[in-house]
């Protein structure tokens, strides 16, 4: 028994649905999993046959090495790769040291003032990232980080969702786990680490899932911010890719973005449940 | 008013047989409740005869006929969910309406904003509306009508559940655990109203509880429902009075009945223990028998006075004070679990932990069960046997 | 330590040990918030108070002087017919994608649910666009509509339909760039449907079923409809706020053209404040992108504050 489909239906009609259901699944399934085969299909192929007037999802001459290559020498394709990785890491660390202590702060503590950071927690979630980017942009010319690693990170480095998140799921343990932990003598800043971090596991990990995600995918604002080569993130590596090469040169081109698109697409198919949830969570917003 | 019949009904979930072979028939006008713990098949018995699940096998019938390929709102039956299943975005009105809009309305008359513009709604809205207000008031909730459930209290939404079952006079009500989400005292209170709105509609119920006292308190005949089997269905008295095996008793009472092992000698007496119990209501062969005893079977007896048939002499362990009686906890050499006697507080106070005391039981109050778990019957045969295992 | 401590405060009157149990409650509340709120305001909250302020000034980037003209940037905004352009098209493009992507996402998600068999599937493969780069995918799809040798338009030819160069047409072009969008906010939509889906309860169908509701029509409309309220209320927000932040498609398959055709608030944003450096006049642009944002928030809250007491 589900949302459309009732029991006691004759077994003809459920065969009729159930064949429709997986006609509509499948073609919807090809459309969303298209592009990602297309750009494989595409980083194989040679130029000649990219441009020739029949088109084959396999390709008829093996050109990957020579495109892939290509890819990895023509620009730093793999510095992007450790960039991101990198500045993706920084991100989630200092999001997590920030956010912990404020979250159990606001979630577990009484204190004056509290709703009043509550409430710029929640001023902050009504902002989109983009607004604060000129005064942000002449903060770091000002204080000379333009075109750093510390550019990139340091707007990212506070997550109000996090705190948010991380807030709502505190709410939920017990308080007499705290007080057991203050009566057995542990302050409060070991509570943060020994009690509610280990409890908060599952929460920060989805956190920590949609903070990469958000991160590697960021290109509003390293565009901005960076110019050098690299420092570039995965997408904007793509785009210096694009560039250079004028955008006509498909093959390496999509040997480039399958490469920077693949370590999302991996995480995402080991972790599947936990992006789901992760993204999911976005909607206790 | 219909009768329910079920045949050799057996459902599996997975690994799991839920139901194995389960035939019962309910008549007509009776108020029918299922019992046992939870997991014992008794919720899904009752959803199999609401066309709510289908069973592996086995056949159900209302009013005669058979209905295994009807869906639920072809049988003609309401039913009352345990977490009440008010739709949260209606009104009280609109969900005790639903049920006759359904059945009114045609599928065009029903379409959102035009359907309402087609001839002939109004007067069947109008009838609607009357009949609503009609079942609302006869359950005092005619002032909540256009509430939304969210806004009621426990017992409300309890009325409310019960009234969108009332209004469309189906043969049959499914109750499913109706009291479990109320509280204590509102439970009592409901208990009764259930019973009195039985006997006003004088339509079929079957109530499905774990609760022994509701199962007691309510019913016409009670079924005992045990790991997918059906014990016994019987009056309540009858349950309580004559279980037909040793599950049953265990499941019935509270506290539960002690049980003690016993060995039927040459002369068709009962060893039990390092006493000798005569027990002439039964015709027993020799070998192993275990007996029962209610707690309030037995009587405390005083030292140096007259000897009771059956008794069974111990130490005070532990005495339980409940007010309106005392539970005495005494532990009897050769066996593991003390046993225990409800008796009067005025006796309960005479004693003390770890006093010696002996307590007798009529022969007649002494439920004998053979070596499978089965009641042996009394000699006078005049209790019913039918009940024995469905 | 801890026992002395814990006597000191137990034994003497009992206010005394409120107030001193409070003062350290205090001091711990604002140690450990402290370093988030000074961030909070430093990265967040402050610049976008100061984007607020430079909007009444007019400043340019790496000018020495600054000095307030009060609403002048908003009344140049208002004669700007670019700004209008790009208003529009984001309009346009919200409303294209957001109506499109609910619509898909509410029906994979119905249709993931009516069955058993291939769920996980199904669910991953409408899923994937939402965790991918779209900036590389934004380059697979310029490929994809490429006038002669894209897959779309070679597709559309095999069946007749007449064919265009998306990206160059000014008419196609917004809708080429939406068609992406769906593409990625779909999945996302599907998934927020599917949990909402799970909270409906069971027995609210069985319910249903009893009462005579049980074909799929009147399931979905007395029962599934209803329950998703809040929740399609939420998607219906999330998906308008993230399209109206549309820019990476923008920036690198069209900057915007052709002809001004998919200029968006934030892709003219970004070309007044980092090319042209009118950083007062892109704050402007900034305020009022701003502005639609908290409009599409505060509705909803409005929307789901009417629904609170379903409970």
């Amino acid at each position: 028994m589900s949302v459309l489909a009732s029991a006691g239906r004759s077994p003809a009609r459920r065969l009729a649905f159930s064949a429709f259901r997986h006609a509509v699944l499948l073609a919807a399934s090809v459309l969303t999993l298209g592009p990602f085969v297309l750009m494989v299909s595409i980083s194989l192929k040679s130029p000649g046959e990219i441009f020739a007037p029949e088109f084959s999802l396999w390709p008829q001459t093996w050109y990957a090495w020579e495109n892939y290559s290509l890819a990895f020498t023509k620009q730093p394709l793999l510095r992007f790769i450790l960039n991101g990785f990198f500045i993706t890491l920084c991100i989630f660390t200092a999001q997590a040291l920030f956010a912990l202590p404020c979250a159990y702060a606001l979630a577990k503590l009484r204190w004056r003032g509290r709703n009043t950071v509550f409430v710029f927690v929640l001023l902050g979630l009504l902002v989109p990232p983009q607004v604060p980017a000129i005064p942000l942009y002449i903060l770091l010319w000002q204080v000379g980080l333009l075109d750093t690693y510390a550019a990139i990170i340091l707007p990212s480095t506070i997550s109000v969702f996090g705190i948010f998140l991380m807030r709502q799921f505190f709410m939920t343990v017990p308080d007499s786990l705290i007080h057991a932990a203050r009566l057995d003598g542990v302050g409060e800043f070991g509570i943060v680490w020994r009690i509610m971090l280990p409890t908060a596991m599952p929460a920060l990990v989805a956190f920590g899932v949609l903070s990469f995600i958000w991160n590697w995918n960021e290109f509003f604002w390293p565009l901005l911010v960076v110019q050098s080569e690299h420092l570039a993130t995965p997408p904007l590596g793509v785009v210096f890719f694009a560039n250079a090469e004028a955008g006509t040169n498909y093959g390496p081109l999509m040997a480039a973005a399958t490469a920077v698109t693949a370590p999302l697409v991996i995480a995402f198919l080991l972790a599947q449940r936990w992006f789901i949830e992760g993204v999911t969570m976005t909607a206790v917003k | 008013m219909a009768s329910v019949e079920i045949s050799k009904v057996a459902k599996t979930f997975g690994e799991t047989a839920v139901l194995r072979s389960v035939s019962l028939s309910i008549e007509k006008g009776e108020f029918l409740t299922l019992v046992g713990p939870s997991g014992c098949g008794k919720t899904t018995l009752l959803r199999i005869i609401a066309g709510l699940e289908t069973q592996d096998s086995g056949a159900v019938k209302i009013a005669g006929i058979p209905v295994d390929h009807l869906p639920p709102k072809r049988r003609d039956v309401a039913m009352v969910f345990q977490n009440y299943a008010l739709y949260p975005y209606m009104t009280v009105a609109e969900n005790m309406a639903l049920p006759l809009v359904m059945r009114r309305f045609s599928a065009l008359q029903r379409l959102p904003l035009l359907g309402r513009l087609l001839p002939g709604t109004t007067p069947i809205r109008a009838g609607i509306d009357a009949e609503v207000g009609q079942v609302a008031r006869s359950l005092a909730i005619d002032h909540l009508l256009s509430r939304r459930p969210a806004q009621l209290s426990g017992g409300q939404r309890q009325r409310v559940a019960l009234g969108r079952a009332m209004v469309r006079n189906p043969q049959i009500f499914l109750m499913d655990e109706p009291l479990s989400n109320l509280d204590a005292k509102l439970r009592v209170q409901t208990r009764t109203e259930i019973a009195e709105l039985h006997r006003r509609l004088g339509a079929t119920f079957v109530y499905v509880t774990h609760d022994q006292v509701e199962a007691m308190t309510m019913s016409s005949r009670v079924a005992v429902m045990l790991e997918g089997d059906l014990h016994q269905v019987a009056p309540p008295q009858e349950i309580y009075d004559a279980p037909a095996d040793l599950a049953v008793a265990g499941f019935i009472g509270t506290p539960k009945i002690n049980l003690l092992p016993a060995q039927v000698r040459g002369d068709g007496a009962f060893a039990v223990l390092d006493r000798v119990w005569p027990l002439p209501q039964v015709e027993a062969l020799a070998g192993g028998y275990t007996l029962g005893v209610r707690p309030e079977a037995w009587t405390p007896l005083r030292a140096g006075g007259r000897v009771a048939l059956c008794a069974m002499g111990g130490i005070v362990r532990h005495i339980e004070l409940l007010g309106s009686e005392t539970l005495v906890h005494f532990a009897v050499e050769g066996l593991q679990q003390p046993l225990v006697a409800r008796v009067d507080p005025m006796v309960g106070a005479t004693l003390r932990l770890a006093d010696a005391v002996t307590f007798g039981v009529s022969p007649e109050r002494v439920h004998v069960f053979d070596a499978q778990g089965r009641r042996v019957p009394r000699r006078d045969a005049l209790e019913f046997r039918e009940a024995a295992v469905g | 330590m801890a026992d002395i401590a814990f006597d000191d405060t137990r034994l003497p009157a009992r206010s005394r040990s409120y107030r001193a149990g409070a003062a350290a409650e205090l001091l711990a509340g604002w140690v450990l918030s402290g370093p988030a709120v000074a961030l909070m305001w430093l990265m967040l909250l402050g610049p976008a108070a100061a984007v607020i302020v430079l909007s009444f000034t007019d400043w340019t980037f790496g000018a020495r002087s600054i000095e307030w003209i009060g609403v002048d940037n908003y009344v140049e905004l208002a004669g700007d017919r670019v700004f209008w352009t790009s208003l529009a098209n984001t309009l346009i493009y919200v409303a294209f994608v957001v109506p499109v992507s609910v619509f898909l996402g509410l029906g994979m998600a119905l249709l993931i649910e009516s069955g058993n068999s291939l769920r996980g599937f199904y669910r991953a493969a409408i899923f994937l666009p939402v965790t991918s780069t779209l900036l590389a995918m934004a380059l697979v799809f310029q490929f994809a509509f490429h006038p002669t040798v894209g897959v779309i338009n070679r597709t559309l030819m095999a069946v007749g339909i007449p064919t265009t160069d998306w990206l160059k047409n000014p008419d196609a072009a917004l809708f080429a760039l939406g068609m992406i969008g769906i593409w990625q906010a779909v999945g996302l939509n599907m998934v927020l449907f599917l949990a909402g889906l799970k909270a409906v309860p069971r027995d609210l169908y069985e319910a249903a079923a009893i009462d005579g509701a049980d074909g799929a029509w009147e399931r979905f409309r007395r029962v599934t409809w209803p329950m998703l309220g809040p929740a399609l209320v939420f998607v219906v927000t999330i998906t308008a706020i993230r399209s109206f932040q549309v820019f990476d498609t923008v920036a690198v398959l069209t900057e915007g053209g052709p002809n001004k055709a998919t200029t968006v608030l934030l892709y003219q944003m970004y070309q007044e404040g980092f090319s042209f450096l009118r950083s007062a006049y892109a704050a402007a642009l900034t305020c009022v992108f701003l502005g639609f944002v908290l409009l599409l928030t505060w509705i909803q809250v409005q929307l789901l504050d009417k629904r609170t007491h379903y409970g």
